[in-house]
């Protein structure tokens, strides 16, 4: 760590993802704290409540170009909050739901602003994977819960266990490789769907989901068989939830083994 | 704060609002002066808030912010992924990074 030539500092919060039910007394506290706020929320709506808040807030939004390679925009949001921590501003980045989830910048920034010597640190948020629990009434702990993010699932060999769920993230994007596309279409989820067909029946039932963003709205809970993903309507804010398409199976030797080790005396 | 954001706020911390009738909400949105049109645009109450975003002047946001990678970067765009092997390489091979 280097000694900083300023004091200034950097602080990544998470907004939540409902408007006004998530932000944490905390996250809004270094909000309404800072000198500068840098802006990445998924909502006009959201950003406009934001502004509320702090008389600087600095959208994100124009980092954004259709065609733009998505790497480019996020090192322009490192950038713009390390420019103002290096001024000595006590900055403070607003992501919408999780910081630290789905997102490269703010644990980029964190990394670089703390190698330079300058506090930095992140508070969390209450993310789409937290609404999408509460929504689908999902307990991780009943079955077990896989989480990936969709192109990544797709070009990787991965294990899937099909006695858990699996939740694919960015389901909209499935098999995005360019960096510079925000959709795909059709075609590209088919080959998510023949990727999943290996472990999962074609009418296999799955749901797609999307929390929601506005307090007046309401979740987006769809079931549909596999077979009709590629025809369905999704943005990048669709996650696919595909629950267990089998029992868990026991492992009888492990299970004989912690059997044996309960009847050694203590 | 203008009475549209803060009647979001409102309707979003609000544990009887938050899950309100048609009825209720429509009460609530007279009582806190919401424009007529925005006010209906809530009171639809659905997946979509497009009516809402028009009438406000708001535009869809880009909200993509991972990059799982490692897909091919273009020149000059630097990212995890070239930096990791940078630190893997040999001066030479850095440079060539």
């Amino acid at each position: 760590m280097s000694t900083p030539s300023s004091t200034g500092s950097l602080a990544c919060v998470g907004i939540g993802i409902t408007l006004g039910s998530h932000i944490t007394p905390l996250a809004r506290s270094h909000i309404e704290k800072a000198d500068v706020v840098f802006a990445a929320v998924s909502d006009g709506v959201v950003e406009l409540w934001l502004k509320e808040m702090h008389p600087d807030v600095r959208s994100l939004q124009p980092l954004y170009a259709e065609g733009k390679h998505r790497m480019e925009t996020y090192r322009g949001m490192v950038d713009a909050m390390l420019t103002e921590v290096r001024a000595g501003k006590r900055v403070c980045g607003v992501f919408y739901g999780h910081p630290g989830i789905f997102a490269w910048a703010p644990h980029r920034a964190i990394k670089v602003a703390r190698e330079e010597g300058y506090p930095a640190h992140m508070e969390p948020g209450i993310s789409s994977e937290d609404c999408l629990y509460a929504d689908l009434g999902i307990d991780p702990g009943a079955a077990g819960c896989l989480h990936f993010e969709t192109t990544q699932f797709m070009v990787y060999r991965r294990n899937v266990d099909p006695s858990a769920w699996l939740i694919l993230w960015q389901v909209g994007l499935a098999g995005e490789q360019t960096g510079h596309r925000f959709a795909t279409g059709p075609a590209y989820r088919q080959v998510l769907v023949d990727v999943l067909a290996r472990d999962y029946p074609a009418d296999h039932e799955v749901i797609i989901y999307c929390a929601a963003t506005l307090p007046f709205q309401s979740p987006r809970m769809e079931r549909i068989p596999l077979s009709q993903l590629p025809l369905a309507d999704l943005t990048a804010a669709e996650t696919l939830a595909v629950p267990p398409a089998r029992k868990l199976e026991a492992d009888s030797e492990i299970q004989a083994r912690l059997t044996a080790l309960d009847l050694v005396p203590a | 704060m203008p009475s549209i954001i803060k009647f979001l706020e409102r309707l979003g911390t609000d544990a009887q609002l938050r899950h309100a009738s048609q009825e209720e909400l429509a009460k609530a949105l007279e009582e806190s002066q919401v424009d007529a049109a925005l006010g209906a645009a809530i009171i639809a109450h659905s997946t979509s808030a497009d009516e809402l975003y028009a009438l406000l002047g708001l535009r869809p946001m880009f909200h993509t912010q991972e990059n799982p990678g490692p897909w091919p970067l273009p020149p000059g765009v630097a990212g995890d992924v070239v930096e990791k092997e940078k630190q893997k390489a040999s001066p030479a091979e850095q440079a060539a990074l």
